[in-house]
């Protein structure tokens, strides 16, 4: 075996996982090299030094913050806005993988929706009773003081307002 | 008895937030040091929410094709290289020679003397602290790997998975991971003989 080989079993030979004949192999080869024997402990070292990291817990407040995020990313991911108009509907109504029938609904639902929309602008006040729409920047609003409160009442523990409504954003434009 | 964690995550796509929490309890920790170790950052618990929330969002696409374990990590991993994109603009590249940053405030980098005592001074903050700021030195995909199986315990075709990289890369970049180590550490690596 030559140095080139054996360094590249180096990492294996260091976490044990070689095979008995490769084992055996590297640690005759390293018998007669100082240098690959030399890297061998370098490396077994380094590996060992990185473990005077010391293992971290979360803090007790993980949990309950956890319970007060996920609801609002939540309910803010399902706010993702539908294609408007025609189109919107369409695509709601048309089933997937037959997208011609899109192409008969069309001018049919063209038509029905210019005639009910103009038998209703005849008809009907402009005002409409359907769900209030919560304009993304009110959300968006309402995550911002509730976090703004949090951090008031525990100022040294709560960071992460910003970074959830980053991601929030970042995860809406995702779909 | 403990539940499978794909028991589990089938609860969470019915919008079953408890079994959320069972899932959250088993690798809340794990996901803190992964982030907290590639990241170094102060607030690697708000990174971990992140990661949680992203998970719990994006629950109905994952398939079971790998480990629960494995797609969450990977989730971690894309939180923490996006973070680490957006603020190293910000960040000034720092040299060995730095002073080093501790709880404490900073102390001045010097190389402890290890005639001493080894195993205290080993565990000693500052130590901890110079191997944290080495990791960073490193690109993402050698300390990806290197947390991943030095810190983290995993094997390579969990990590290969994880990063979604072949077996044979994962021994590579450890590899290189482990020598620009070392080279960086030299004093410490060699001062334990
Ligand atoms: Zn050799």
């Amino acid at each position: 075996m030559h140095c080139g080989k054996v360094r590249k079993l180096l990492a294996d030979y260091a976490d044990e996982t070689l095979s008995m004949r490769a084992e055996e192999q590297v640690r005759r080869h390293m018998e007669g090299c100082r240098r690959c024997a030399g890297l061998a402990e370098g490396l077994a070292r380094t590996a060992a030094l990185v473990r005077v990291l010391p293992r971290l817990e979360t803090s007790p407040e993980f949990v309950r913050n956890l319970r007060r995020h996920l609801p609002v990313a939540v309910a803010l991911s399902r706010r993702t806005p539908e294609p408007a108009g025609v189109r919107g509907w369409l695509s709601r109504h048309t089933p997937r993988g037959r997208q011609h029938y899109g192409l008969v609904l069309a001018p049919l639902a063209l038509a029905v929706a210019l005639l009910v929309y103009a038998w209703s602008i005849r008809t009907a006040p402009l005002v409409t009773a359907s769900e209030p729409v919560i304009s993304e920047t009110a959300y968006l609003a309402a995550v911002a003081r509730e976090h703004a409160l949090y951090a008031s009442e525990h100022p040294l523990m709560d960071t992460s307002a910003a970074n959830l409504s980053v991601t929030l954003v970042s995860a809406r434009k995702d779909r | 008895m403990e539940v499978a964690d794909l028991l589990l995550v089938e609860r969470c796509k019915q919008d079953d937030t408890d079994a959320y929490e069972v899932l959250v309890d088993r690798y809340r920790n794990k996901i803190l040091n992964y982030v907290a170790r590639f990241s170094g950052a102060a607030d690697a618990e708000d990174l971990t929410q992140e990661v949680f929330i992203k998970a719990y969002l994006a629950i109905r696409k994952f398939q079971g094709k790998s480990s629960f374990q494995t797609w969450l990590y990977r989730i971690a991993n894309n939180v923490c290289v996006d973070r680490y994109r957006r603020s190293s603009r910000d960040r000034i590249a720092y040299s060995l020679d730095d002073p080093v940053e501790t709880e404490d405030g900073e102390v001045a980098r010097e190389i402890p003397d290890w005639s001493g005592d080894p195993e205290g001074v080993a565990q000693s903050r500052e130590l901890q602290a110079l191997v944290q700021q080495t990791l960073l030195t490193l690109s993402d995909k050698l300390r990806s790997v290197v947390i991943l199986h030095d810190l983290e315990g995993m094997p390579y075709d969990e990590i290969a998975e994880t990063l979604q990289i072949p077996v044979g890369t994962v021994k590579s970049r450890l590899f290189n991971a482990r020598m620009e180590l070392r080279n960086k550490l030299r004093p410490y690596v060699e001062g334990q003989g």
